[in-house]
C-alpha cells in the first residue's frame, strides 16, 4: 500500500522538480528586475553624481516622483501620451487582425504544399533587424521620391486618414500618427500571425465538416464554429502582439520624431536616458505594467471562460 | 554615416545629464575618489562670466621626464569620432596599439569612468556638463603641460577656457555652434539676412519640413532666443515657461519633428529647415544623393550664438597617461588635426588649420564658411553649461510636456 502511494508521488515530484528552472529563470529574470525597477522608483539620486541611487528597503520609499507622475497622467500632459499611445495600440491591432486573420486562415484550411514555403516568408522578417526595416521604411517614405510616399499620395491617402483623425492632410508622411501606427503593424504583424495560426491549424476539421452536414454554409460555419474556437488565438496573439507595441519606442522616433505622435515609451527613454530624472522613467514603466496586467488578466479570464466552453 | 549620429548623440545625451547637487543649487558638493562620499571640497558651476579654476582633487599629475608607454592604449570615446587614418599613424610614430572602446551617453562615460575594473587611459569627447563631477570625484588627472608641446595651437579663445581656467584638466577636441541647416534650392538665402532669422522654424509654409534638434536644453534655448532672452543656463520658471509655450507654438504650426539627424535629413531633403550643429553642415555632404550639389546646402547662425566644445581627459587610474598626453599632442598637430577633420567632420578646437584653410584645402564648400567656427563666435557666444538640480528639473519636465505632444 505504501509502495503503491510513493509511485503515485514519485511521478507528482518529477513534474514540480521539472518546474523549478522556470522558476528560477522568472524569478531572476522577471521578479528581481521588476523589484529594482520599484526601488529606483521610489529611490534616490546620487547627491554628487546624480545618478539613481535605488532603495531596496519599501520603509525607505519616497513616492515623490510617483506622485508627479500620476498627477501628470491625470491631469497633465501625460494624459494625452498614455491616451494616444492605447489608441495607436488598439488600431495597430485591430489592423493586424483584418489583415493576418485571412492569412493565418488560409496557412491553416487551405495552404498544402505550399505551406512550409508561406511561413518561412511569414518569419523572413525576423531575419533582418527591426530597426533595418523601420529605417527601409524612411526611404519609402521620402517625400523627394520614396515610392510608397508617392503610391499613397496618389490615391489621395492625406485627405482619408485625415478624415478618419489620424493624418494632417499633408504630403509629408513623417511625423503623422498613421505613419506610426503602420510602422507598429508592420513590425508586429509576424507576431499575431504565427500564434494565431497555430490555433487554427489546432481547430479539428471534422467540426466544420459536422456543421456543413447539419446544413450550415461555408460563411455560416466560419462564422458559428471556426471563429469561436478561435478566440483563444486571436487574444494570445493580441497579448504577443500588444505588449511590445505599448513598449515600443523605436518607431516613433524613426519614422515620425513629432510630439504629436509620442509614446509612452519615448517618454520613458527620455527620462531615463536624457534627463536626471530616472525616478520618473521607473515609475512610469510600473505604470504601464499595472496597465498591462490588468489587459493580462482580461486575457486570462477570457480564455478560462473560452477553454470550458469549449469543453 | 555613423560619424556624424556618434557626434549627435553624443550631445544630445550630455544634455540631459548636468545636474549638480549643492548649496543654494550652485554648488557641488565634492566626494571621495571614485565614489559620492562627502569630502570638504566644493566647486562653482562654471560660466562665462563666472570662469572657475578647478581645484586639486588628489589626484598626482603625471611626473615629468618620462618617455611614454608602450603596449596598447586604450581610449574611450564616441563611435567614428577619430580618423583610423590618424589613430594608424599616431601608432607608427610610437611604436604602440591603440584601442578603442566607445560610450554613446554622457551618462555611460560617468559610469565607466566610475568603474574601477575598467581600464582607460584617456577619453575623447567629455564635456563641460560633468566636468566638475569627474573633478569632485577624483575620477580624471590633472595635466602636465611638459607632454602637449603643440598646446599653442589649441584655439587661442580655448586656450584657458572658462570651465577649467588654465587648462588644468582638459585639452579641446572640437568646437561648434547652433543655428539653421537649410536648403538653399528651396529658402533663399536673402530669408537670413538679419539676426532674427529663428523666426523662420515657426513659418507655416514649411510645415512638415521643420526640424529642432532633440536635446532639451538646444529646444528651450530655441524659445529663448526667439523671445530675445540670452541666459542659456537660466533657473527663471517664467522664462522656462515662455520658451516652452513659444516651441509648443512653433510645433503647431509646423509639425516639427524632433531628431538629430539633420546631417541627412536635409540632404535627402526630408527636411528643407533645420536646427542644426554647424559641425552637421560640415559633415551633411556626404550625404547628398547622386546629383545633388553641395551648393543646396546652406547654414546661418546669427552674430551670437550657441557654442560649444568637447575636450580631452586622461582618467586618474590611467596606466599610461604619458602615452595619453603624446595622443592629446599628436592631434593638436596641424596636419594630424586636418586629416582628423576630414573623417569626423566637426571642426578641430585648434588655431591651425583655421576656416580659410580648410576651405583652400577643399573640405569644406565656401557657401558653408558660417559653419566654422572663429575665437570670435567662442569669445562672444552663449553656453549650454552645468546646472544645479532643482534648475536641471524645471528644464527637463518643460522638454517632457514640450515632447508630449
Amino acid at each position: 500500500m505504501r509502495r503503491s502511494e510513493r509511485n503515485r508521488a514519485d511521478p507528482q515530484a518529477l513534474w514540480a522538480g521539472l518546474t523549478v528552472p522556470g522558476t528560477l529563470w522568472l524569478v531572476v529574470l522577471f521578479i528581481v528586475p521588476f523589484y529594482a525597477i520599484a526601488a529606483i522608483a521610489f529611490g534616490g539620486a546620487d547627491p554628487v553624481f546624480g545618478s539613481a541611487v535605488p532603495k531596496w528597503n519599501p520603509l525607505q520609499w519616497s513616492f515623490t516622483a510617483a506622485n508627479e507622475v500620476v498627477s501628470e497622467i491625470i491631469h497633465g500632459a501625460l494624459r494625452g501620451v498614455f491616451l494616444r499611445t492605447f489608441s495607436y495600440v488598439f488600431i495597430s491591432l485591430a489592423l493586424c487582425f483584418v489583415i493576418g486573420y485571412p492569412v493565418a486562415y488560409y496557412l491553416a484550411r487551405h495552404a498544402k504544399r505550399s505551406r512550409t514555403f508561406l511561413l518561412v516568408c511569414l518569419v523572413l522578417p525576423f531575419w533582418m533587424s527591426y530597426l533595418m526595416r523601420m529605417l527601409a521604411w524612411v526611404n519609402l517614405l521620402n517625400p523627394s521620391g520614396g515610392w510608397a510616399a508617392r503610391a499613397l499620395n496618389a490615391v489621395g491617402a492625406p485627405g482619408f486618414f485625415k478624415l478618419i483623425g489620424l493624418g494632417n492632410g499633408g504630403e509629408v508622411w513623417f511625423g503623422q500618427p498613421i505613419t506610426v501606427v503602420l510602422g507598429l503593424v508592420y513590425g508586429y504583424i509576424p507576431f499575431f500571425i504565427l500564434p494565431l495560426y497555430a490555433s487554427l491549424d489546432r481547430i479539428d476539421p471534422r467540426f466544420v465538416e459536422a456543421a456543413r452536414d447539419l446544413g450550415a454554409g461555408a460563411r455560416q460555419a466560419f462564422r458559428r464554429v471556426t471563429l469561436p474556437l478561435s478566440v483563444p488565438g486571436i487574444l494570445a496573439a493580441s497579448v504577443i502582439t500588444a505588449l511590445p507595441m505599448f513598449g515600443d519606442y523605436y518607431t516613433n522616433t524613426i519614422l515620425s520624431g513629432s510630439p504629436r505622435t509620442e509614446m509612452v515609451g519615448n517618454q520613458i527613454e527620455l527620462f531615463i536616458t536624457r534627463s536626471q530624472q530616472p525616478q520618473k522613467g521607473a515609475v512610469l514603466v510600473l505604470v504601464l505594467s499595472a496597465l498591462l496586467l490588468v489587459l493580462m488578466w482580461y486575457y486570462l479570464v477570457s480564455t478560462t471562460r473560452a477553454q470550458r466552453q469549449a469543453s | 554615416m555613423a560619424k556624424g549620429m556618434s557626434r549627435r548623440e553624443f550631445v544630445q545625451r550630455s544634455a540631459g545629464v548636468a545636474a549638480l547637487a549643492g548649496i543654494g543649487g550652485s554648488f557641488l558638493a565634492a566626494c571621495g575618489s571614485g565614489g559620492s562620499s562627502s569630502s570638504t571640497a566644493s566647486i562653482p558651476l562654471a560660466r562665462l562670466d563666472q570662469p572657475v579654476t578647478l581645484p586639486d582633487n588628489g589626484v598626482d599629475p603625471v611626473k615629468s621626464g618620462l618617455k611614454p608607454e608602450t603596449g596598447t592604449l586604450k581610449v574611450l570615446n564616441y563611435a567614428d569620432y577619430i580618423s583610423p587614418d590618424t589613430v594608424k599613424k599616431f601608432e607608427a610614430a610610437h611604436g604602440v596599439k591603440v584601442e578603442i572602446s566607445t560610450y554613446d551617453t554622457e551618462d555611460k562615460l560617468l559610469a565607466d569612468l566610475r568603474n574601477k575594473k575598467l581600464k582607460i587611459d584617456l577619453v575623447i569627447g567629455a564635456t563641460t556638463l560633468n566636468l566638475p563631477k569627474d573633478v569632485a570625484g577624483g575620477l580624471i588627472q590633472p595635466l602636465n603641460r611638459e607632454y602637449l608641446p603643440n598646446f599653442s595651437n589649441v584655439l587661442t579663445s580655448l586656450q584657458s577656457p572658462y570651465y577649467d581656467v588654465g587648462s588644468k584638466y582638459t585639452i579641446p577636441y572640437t568646437v561648434y555652434t547652433t543655428g539653421i541647416a537649410y536648403r538653399r534650392d528651396i529658402i533663399d538665402d536673402s530669408k537670413f539676412a538679419g539676426d532674427d532669422s529663428w523666426k523662420l522654424l515657426w513659418d507655416p509654409a514649411y510645415k512638415g519640413y521643420v526640424g529642432l534638434i532633440d536635446d532639451m536644453r538646444e529646444v528651450l534655448t530655441l524659445g529663448m532666443y526667439y523671445l530675445g532672452l540670452h541666459d542659456t543656463n537660466t533657473g527663471d520658471p517664467a522664462v522656462i515657461s515662455k520658451a516652452e509655450k513659444q516651441i509648443d507654438a512653433l510645433v503647431k504650426a509646423t509639425d516639427a519633428r524632433f531628431d538629430i539627424n539633420a546631417y541627412q535629413k536635409i540632404p535627402e531633403g526630408t527636411s528643407h529647415i533645420n536646427q542644426a550643429w554647424s559641425g552637421d553642415m560640415l559633415s551633411a555632404t556626404g550625404y547628398l544623393p547622386e546629383g545633388t550639389k553641395p551648393e543646396v546646402l546652406g547654414y546661418w547662425k546669427p552674430t551670437h550664438t550657441t557654442v560649444a566644445n568637447d575636450f580631452h581627459v586622461i582618467p586618474a587610474r590611467s596606466e599610461r597617461p604619458v602615452l595619453a598626453h603624446a595622443l592629446i599632442d599628436f592631434l593638436l598637430v596641424p596636419a594630424n588635426a586636418q586629416e582628423n577633420f576630414a573623417t569626423v567632420g566637426y571642426q578641430p578646437a585648434v588655431n591651425k588649420p583655421n576656416g580659410p584653410d580648410l576651405i583652400a584645402a577643399d573640405l569644406v564648400p565656401p557657401q558653408l564658411s558660417t559653419s566654422l567656427v572663429t575665437n570670435a563666435d567662442v569669445s562672444g557666444g552663449y553656453r549650454l553649461d552645468a546646472l544645479s538640480r532643482d534648475v536641471e528639473k524645471l528644464w527637463s519636465d518643460a522638454y517632457s510636456r514640450i515632447t508630449a505632444g
